[in-house]
């Protein structure tokens, strides 16, 4: 069990309303990365995906398991963060973990918790088939237009977990 | 480092209805409590209180008992399974509560397991929140039957800038 140091690595506050948001150049120096993001979608109800070193080919394999309860798996060219509308126009919490993200020897894996009080919750177990380590990761809805976009004022704060 | 403890409750002889941190410095960036409970009886729920305030709580939660798995919401500041599974079961939980002394409405994760090496225990996933914009000074955790002594819980800041 790493030492759960939570050294602030970067930050972001949304000023406007965005589709995207990354942190590259991201330090090889710890074991594990932590993604806190605080905040909520603007209006409509979109969702959030991740993608990793700027990779959109078809290596992301993602299993949720939501508060109906259910569980499903989805895969493609993103990794999935949570329900449809787990977070519209509702302050939220979504931590992800990066487990062993500077590795070469082998792929990654992702655990993400995600909800909010009023809407959805759930949690998803993602793997990405690449093992390059992770030097950038981004953050974005599933649609680039008003209304489904991250509403100003969220935070995304990226944290190194020394091993 | 940027993780910090700011206070542990550990509870004594005769056990405690209440766990409370007050006082709670509004620079840091993140809360996040680790819980170890045990209830006095046979209820495990946990009433959240931040700054005082009891109300104006809402969540959502999945739980599952090693045969069946079930999801829910609600409407008040009760949590199941947090106080953990019997007088000698506790729990192993943490609260994260990101944003804590912003000026929004405040949403939290609560991650809980009772593993007993049973066959029947409990693993709760909590997202709550606290329809409330100001800073959180105070949490205190109430017991439905009370907790039991060693009961412990400790709070910790985190700051997402990075110290000189």
């Amino acid at each position: 069990m790493p030492t759960p140091t939570y050294i602030p690595i970067a930050t972001t506050t949304l000023a406007s309303a965005t589709y995207s948001a990354s942190f590259s150049g991201i330090t090889q120096s710890y074991r594990d990365l932590v993604l806190v993001l605080s905040g909520k979608c603007d209006v409509n109800a979109a969702t959030l995906q991740m993608i990793l070193n700027n990779n959109t080919g078809y290596n992301y394999y993602t299993v949720v398991f939501d508060q109906g309860p259910s569980s499903y798996q989805d895969e493609g060219n993103y990794m999935r963060i949570g329900t449809a509308g787990w977070w519209t126009n509702q302050q939220a919490t979504m931590i992800a973990t990066l487990n062993d993200y500077s590795t070469t020897d082998r792929t990654k894996q992702v655990l993400v918790r995600y909800g909010s009080g009023t809407t959805k919750m759930g949690f998803t177990l993602g793997h990405y088939n690449q093992s390059a380590a992770i030097s950038t990761v981004t953050v974005r809805t599933d649609y680039n237009g008003a209304g489904y976009l991250m509403a100003a004022g969220t935070t995304l704060t990226l944290y190194g977990i020394a091993g | 480092m940027s993780m910090k403890l700011i206070g542990t409750v550990t509870v004594g002889a005769g056990g405690a209805a209440t766990i409370a941190f007050s006082g709670i410095p509004s620079t840091e960036t993140d809360l996040v409590l680790s819980v170890s409970l045990a209830p006095s009886a046979g209820n495990n729920n946990v009433l959240l209180s931040f700054n005082g305030s009891s109300t104006s709580f809402s969540s959502q939660y999945i739980y599952g008992t090693g045969s069946a798995t079930t999801g829910g919401t609600r409407s008040d500041n009760v949590f199941g399974a947090l106080a953990g599974l019997s007088t000698t079961v506790f729990s192993n939980a943490q609260i994260y509560i990101p944003n804590y002394a912003g000026a929004t409405n405040k949403s939290f994760a609560i991650d809980t397991v009772t593993e007993n090496n049973a066959t029947v225990s409990f693993q709760w996933l909590h997202s709550g929140q606290w329809s409330n914009t100001a800073a959180i000074n105070s949490i205190t955790l109430t017991a439905a039957d009370s907790f039991v002594q060693n009961s412990v819980v400790s709070l910790y800041t985190i700051n997402k800038v990075a110290s000189a």
